[in-house]
């Protein structure tokens, strides 16, 4: 795409900036480092704003973007540990409809809350829609790894969202 | 799909709970501004660096060429036979270096030349030594043959220089012939 028009451009990385903010957010786990990818990503996608082939296309590229430059950020810093799966079925999931008495707030909460490898596949898999397969692949990790670190952050999601309600 | 999962699918966008601040707007909208001020400057840059090229190649080619062209008698003031023999001598050493000077070179291809324009000066030096060891020690056969001999080196280094010239400027055209008709099938 050509940026023959910079402020539709710039419209059009803004109708997304909140979206692309908030998975910054749930991905980093606290404000500051969501600001900083968030600019660094958005800077890149202006950069290269001519190799996005089609304007349809445009919000699936950017948010491709944001998450890599998310990831590119936890890579340096974090460590994941693959986790032993037999309690991965600790909590019945008949309990599971706590989560509609709970305001999406708490939920965020609760997800900022988790252990940094947990959260962010937490959000690649069950948010962002990445496979185990691609998520191995981009964090460089084993897939049992990913599998492991999803489970623990499910259980510990279960645990945190099932005593607000009970607390609640 | 269990329960949990399926409520995160279907609530998906409801979890977009936090909102933009209008500073961190602000603060990408500026490194936007910055790219183009780079993108600003950078043609900028390009056009000075083409123009400063472009001007020290055609600088230097010329202040080149004034190295060469410069010659001034020596035997004057010892022998009519050998002054003349000297002039005739300076005269075919403008002449070429006025034919060179009037060649047309593209200025990519100048540095092709560097190796003549470093003989020629290393030739003036010695035409120079010869000049002062003269003005010391005063005219002595050995001398003179030095002086006829560095003429007649110049002159070999020149007609080297102009056939160059003119293979350069003959592949040149032959590359420019080439590009303008190509075939379109």
């Amino acid at each position: 795409m050509k940026r023959n028009n910079n402020k539709t451009v710039e419209k059009l990385f803004k109708s997304d900036a909140r979206r692309m903010y908030n998975i910054c957010f749930r991905m980093m786990g606290n404000k500051q480092d969501a600001e900083d990818v968030l600019q660094d990503a958005y800077y890149k996608a202006y950069v290269n704003f001519d190799k996005l082939e089609s304007i349809e296309r445009f919000s699936a590229w950017l948010r491709k973007i944001v998450v890599n430059q998310c990831i590119a950020f936890h890579r340096q810093h974090i460590y994941f540990a693959d986790i032993d799966l037999d309690n991965k079925d600790l909590l019945d999931e008949t309990e599971d409809n706590w989560m509609h008495n709970v305001s999406m707030k708490v939920i965020n909460n609760a997800i900022q809350k988790l252990p940094d490898g947990a959260r962010i596949i937490f959000n690649l898999y069950l948010l962002e829609n990445y496979s185990h397969k691609q998520i191995a692949d981009m964090l460089e990790i084993s897939q049992s790894t990913s599998k492991s670190q999803y489970y623990r952050a499910k259980q510990l999601l279960r645990e945190q969202l099932m005593g607000v309600k009970l607390n609640g | 799909m269990d329960k949990f999962e399926q409520f995160f699918k279907e609530n998906r966008l409801r979890l977009d709970t936090e909102d933009l601040d209008e500073s961190l707007w602000n603060n990408i909208q500026n490194s936007f501004a910055s790219k183009k001020r780079v993108n600003v400057y950078r043609s900028l840059y390009l056009v000075a660096s083409l123009t400063l090229i472009i001007g020290l190649s055609i600088v230097l080619f010329y202040s080149k060429n004034d190295n060469i062209s410069i010659e001034k008698p020596i035997f004057s003031e010892i022998d009519e036979v050998l002054s003349q023999e000297e002039i005739s001598f300076i005269h075919l050493v403008n002449s070429q270096v006025e034919i060179i000077e009037n060649s047309k070179i593209q200025s990519e291809n100048l540095a092709l030349l560097d190796g003549f324009i470093y003989q020629l000066k290393t030739i003036d030096k010695q035409h120079d030594l010869c000049r002062e060891n003269i003005e010391k020690q005063g005219y002595t056969n050995e001398l003179i043959q030095q002086v006829i001999y560095i003429y007649q080196l110049k002159l070999s280094v020149l007609g080297m220089m102009q056939t160059e010239i003119n293979k350069i400027n003959q592949h040149t055209n032959i590359q420019d012939y080439e590009k303008e008709n190509v075939r379109i099938y």
